[in-house]
């Protein structure tokens, strides 16, 4: 308990106090300073870059994970010879850690000689720049983490499916509902806490990636695929400004924060009988 | 017929989705056999050697293993994942069996601190724990990397949940037998709750082994790096050395497939037991 006191408890609220002061780690001497940091936040380009950058990727990256995992989900639910084994491969990207992934995708996006410029080329496309351009390094990294992530929403969607009893499912066919409504009546209703769960879970995790960002592009080329989480790792790891972090991590918090409640909002208004 | 089409549409379907999902493995795995040279060689036009080396060699592996750091690396992810599992699993299962068996003043209070640190995302706690971390003279050392991820609420939540179900008559039959606190605990507590254990060892040991941000800003001796960090090293330093930068992902990949392999029913427990809280 005291371990979860102090590693865990303590800095969330010592995090949010750290923005008001300017960090001497060498003196090892904090100097309060108000709001500066967070005026010259406001002032930042970079970080207004990193924040729409963040809003950017989320509105792309989570909502194309959620449905593609509930594709993938109702799919590898049906009951089908050999099904099991598709459901572990299709999970596969989900076991390899972050930095591999990152690092081996990478490597296929590399321009001119790339897999993925030869895979292009072989389906007759001009080859592209990819990690390397300002206008393809962000749409490579969302495709990167789409792959990522899509097998371990799945399996909790899977654990969602099989909640819902048979019989309900048997009764709408009984009463003439097609496969299409089936799944608008019943799957998709009697699913929403598990939606609703994997749509703000999957939300946090990726507000707040890093990963791969720092293995496949430091944020550029010229700030093109910075992160807010990018940032605070540059601002308090790079320039070895504490005080200027905790405040691009609070900005963080608080653009997480109005994700998650516009979602649940969003998501109970859609689905609520 | 049409259901035979149907069916063979699926399955091409379900195939299309697996080759997909892990062809950028594969391919790390075959180039990882292959010299530098050639990794890159059979990429930029496709053909039947894109997929098998011509002259497959296990020269990357032979060099990271033998010449270069990399065993050190590795062993000190495999330290750190282990201790943490160990020192995780006795105090986690500790509070756990202090919360589901013993009423102590503010009890409710302190496991509802336990549940709010559990939605507590690591990166946001990431720039204080530092200071903290600083203060006590632990960064660049094993205990920078191992202490702070001992104590976890969801190990604690999940064991809870699981003596919180074990019937008192269990533990009175016990203590009639002559089990007093400490056996308790130790010989009827946790046996009993093994699906919970193994789910949580399997959690800390997969975060410890996945965890790059934290070791990469609290250690920055060589002797302290973890394989993750490691990797990323090989990337900048290395540039040129593909098949060993590939040989290496596949080693760190290994243990985690093999876990998978083994334990694939708490696998799949642990992600959907995350899930549940929801």
């Amino acid at each position: 308990m005291v371990g979860l006191g102090l590693f865990k408890l303590y800095p969330i609220v010592a995090g949010l106090r750290l923005s008001f002061y300017e960090v001497r780690l060498i003196a090892r001497r904090l100097d309060f300073i108000g709001l500066a940091n967070y005026a010259e936040l406001i002032h930042d380009p970079v970080i207004w870059k990193a924040t729409a950058n963040t809003v950017l990727f989320n509105l792309v990256v989570t909502p194309v994970q959620v449905v593609l995992a509930l594709g993938l989900a109702v799919l590898v639910n049906r009951q089908l010879r050999g099904m099991a084994a598709f459901r572990s491969v299709y999970f596969v990207p989900a076991v390899i850690s972050l930095v591999v992934a990152s690092i081996v995708w990478k490597l296929m996006y590399a321009p001119d000689n790339g897999l993925l410029n030869g895979a292009l080329h072989a389906l007759g496309l001009p080859r592209q720049t990819f990690l390397t351009s300002t206008t393809q390094a962000m749409a490579s990294v969302m495709l990167m983490v789409v792959w990522k992530g899509v097998g371990y929403w799945m399996v909790i969607l899977v654990a969602g499916l099989k909640e819902i009893p048979e019989a309900i499912h048997e009764a709408a066919r009984v009463d003439g509902a097609g496969p299409i409504r089936r799944f608008t009546a019943v799957t998709l209703p009697l699913l929403t806490p598990a939606l609703l769960f994997v749509a703000v879970a999957d939300t946090a995790i990726n507000f707040l990636l890093f990963v791969p960002v720092y293995v496949m592009t430091q944020g550029g080329p010229s700030d093109s695929t910075t992160l807010l989480m990018f940032e605070v790792y540059r601002n308090a790891f790079v320039y070895t400004r504490f005080g200027y972090a905790s405040a691009v991590s609070t900005l963080l918090l608080v653009v997480i924060a109005g994700a998650v409640v516009l979602q649940i909002r969003f998501l109970r208004v859609e689905f609520e009988y | 017929m049409g259901h035979i089409a149907r069916r063979g549409a699926l399955y091409a379907g379900l195939v299309l989705l697996a080759v997909a999902s892990v062809f950028p493995l594969l391919w790390a795995g075959i180039s990882s056999v292959r010299h530098d040279d050639d990794i890159f060689r059979y990429t930029a036009t496709l053909s039947w050697r894109t997929l098998v080396p011509d002259a497959p060699t296990l020269d990357n592996y032979r060099q990271i293993l033998l010449h270069d750091r990399f065993v050190r690396f590795f062993g000190n992810s495999v330290l750190v994942a282990g201790a943490t599992v160990t020192l995780g699993l006795f105090v986690n299962s500790l509070a756990a069996y202090g919360f589901a068996r013993f009423e102590f003043p503010s009890r409710r209070l302190l496991f509802g601190l336990v549940l709010v640190t559990l939605m507590v995302p690591f990166e946001v706690i990431v720039l204080p724990l530092y200071l903290v971390v600083r203060e006590l003279g632990w960064l660049d050392t094993y205990a920078a990397l191992i202490i702070p991820a001992v104590p976890d609420a969801f190990s604690i939540f999940l064991i809870r949940q699981f003596m919180a179900k074990l019937p008192r008559d269990l533990f009175d039959a016990a203590r009639v037998d002559g089990a007093s606190g400490w056996s308790l605990y130790w010989r009827i507590a946790l046996p009993s709750v093994k699906p919970a254990l193994v789910t949580a060892s399997l959690l800390l040991f997969l975060r410890q082994w996945d965890a790059f941000f934290w070791p990469l800003v609290a250690t920055s001796s060589l002797e302290l790096t973890v394989i993750q960090v490691a990797l990323t090293k090989y990337m900048t330093e290395f540039v040129t050395y593909w098949g060993r930068l590939l040989a290496g992902s596949i080693l760190a990949t290994l243990p985690i497939v093999l876990l998978f392999l083994v334990l694939q029913r708490y696998y799949v427990q642990s992600v959907t037991s995350t899930g549940l809280k929801g």
